[in-house]
């Protein structure tokens, strides 16, 4: 991670996109929940960081992660989604996904969500780091500060969740 | 998609699945761009720095490490021979600066036994060290004065009024 740090010092903001934005994605998926709104946050931080001083910037990722995590409290404040319900994560997925990839039906889709929505921040980051980045449970836990074991314990904890949410719902498996 | 209300279990593999799939369709489309051309970046290798970045960085260790080396072992040699010698040196001679006496009766009587030397006070020191490290305090020596004897005060007290002068008569 340092070394890594230390390469986006006087890396360009292109290949800083690459390496990083799709974990920031995940980073505030997992903060608000909404993929189309965390990808706006990857969108507003990388244009900041082209317009910011990059001396200025001691830790890179760091600073976009504050940044991003700032700009969608913001944006929480002034719309007044702070607190969202259920049927307004309910909404249709995105409209990036392809009919290969459109392998959950609706019902499946809005159980899952309603199951995230449910969590808090902490367990919605172990799954979306494991799920949709594939980390490690230990790569998880440095980026969480915590313990491998306790990323376990959280995610042992979300499957359980949604399989009770699933079954209450009455969704098969097959 | 079927709905059941005796619907079967989810196992772990099959609650993966589903998350798995889940997080593929929300990931935004860009996104997955992105990663696959991080992807072929790094596959293609023109991601890692290059043979020659790693000859250059491996020659500057290298000469950093040949001239630094002796260098620290020169400052370390000199410095342990710098205070080898401080040790050896002798003592602060402290007999430069007594005071000469002249033999007396007593130290003729007491010339067999072993005589101490006089001993020098050493005054405290009144101001920190720390606040100023090169301020000394003189050495003191206790030096005895005779004390004066007061003198007798006279009974007789003074004539409150002065006797009147002697009144020169002029022509």
């Amino acid at each position: 991670m340092t070394h890594k740090h230390t390469e986006y010092g006087s890396a360009s903001v292109e290949s800083i996109y690459l390496s990083l934005s799709k974990e920031l994605w995940a980073i505030f998926y997992a903060h608000c929940n909404e993929s189309e709104l965390a990808y706006d946050a990857v969108q507003e931080v990388f244009a900041r960081l082209q317009q910011q001083d990059r001396t200025t910037i001691r830790d890179v990722k760091s600073w976009l992660v504050r940044v991003g995590r700032n700009w969608l409290r913001d944006f929480a404040r002034h719309r007044k989604i702070a607190a969202k319900s259920v049927d307004f994560l309910d909404g249709t997925p995105g409209n990036h996904q392809t009919a290969s990839e459109n392998l959950l039906n609706q019902e499946q889709h809005a159980i899952v969500r309603q199951a995230l929505a449910s969590m808090t921040t902490e367990d919605r980051s172990v799954l979306v780091f494991r799920y949709s980045l594939g980390w490690s449970s230990q790569k998880i836990a440095d980026e969480l500060d915590t313990t491998a074991s306790a990323v376990d314990m959280r995610l042992s904890r979300a499957r359980k969740r949604l399989r009770r949410l699933l079954e209450q719902a009455g969704v098969d498996s097959e | 998609m079927t709905s059941s209300s005796t619907s079967p279990s989810w196992n772990d593999d099959q609650v993966d699945e589903l998350l798995t799939k889940f997080y593929a369709q929300e990931v935004p489309a860009e996104l997955r761009d992105a990663s696959r051309q991080l992807d072929r970046v790094e596959n293609t290798g023109l991601h890692k720095p290059s043979k020659r970045v790693w000859q250059a960085k491996w020659f500057v260790t290298s000469a950093l490490a040949l001239i630094g080396l002796p260098l620290i072992g020169w400052v370390w040699w000199s410095s342990h021979d710098a205070a080898n010698e401080m040790t050896d040196s002798p003592a602060v001679e402290a007999s430069d600066d007594e005071p000469t006496r002249t033999p007396s009766l007593a130290d003729d009587a007491g010339r067999a036994a072993p005589v101490e030397s006089p001993r020098r006070i050493q005054p405290a020191r009144l101001t920190d060290p720390h606040m100023h490290p090169d301020f000394e305090m003189p050495e003191w020596e206790i030096q005895v004065f005779p004390i004066e004897e007061p003198e007798p005060i006279s009974e007789d007290p003074a004539p409150a009024i002065a006797e009147p002068a002697t009144r020169r008569h002029s022509r």
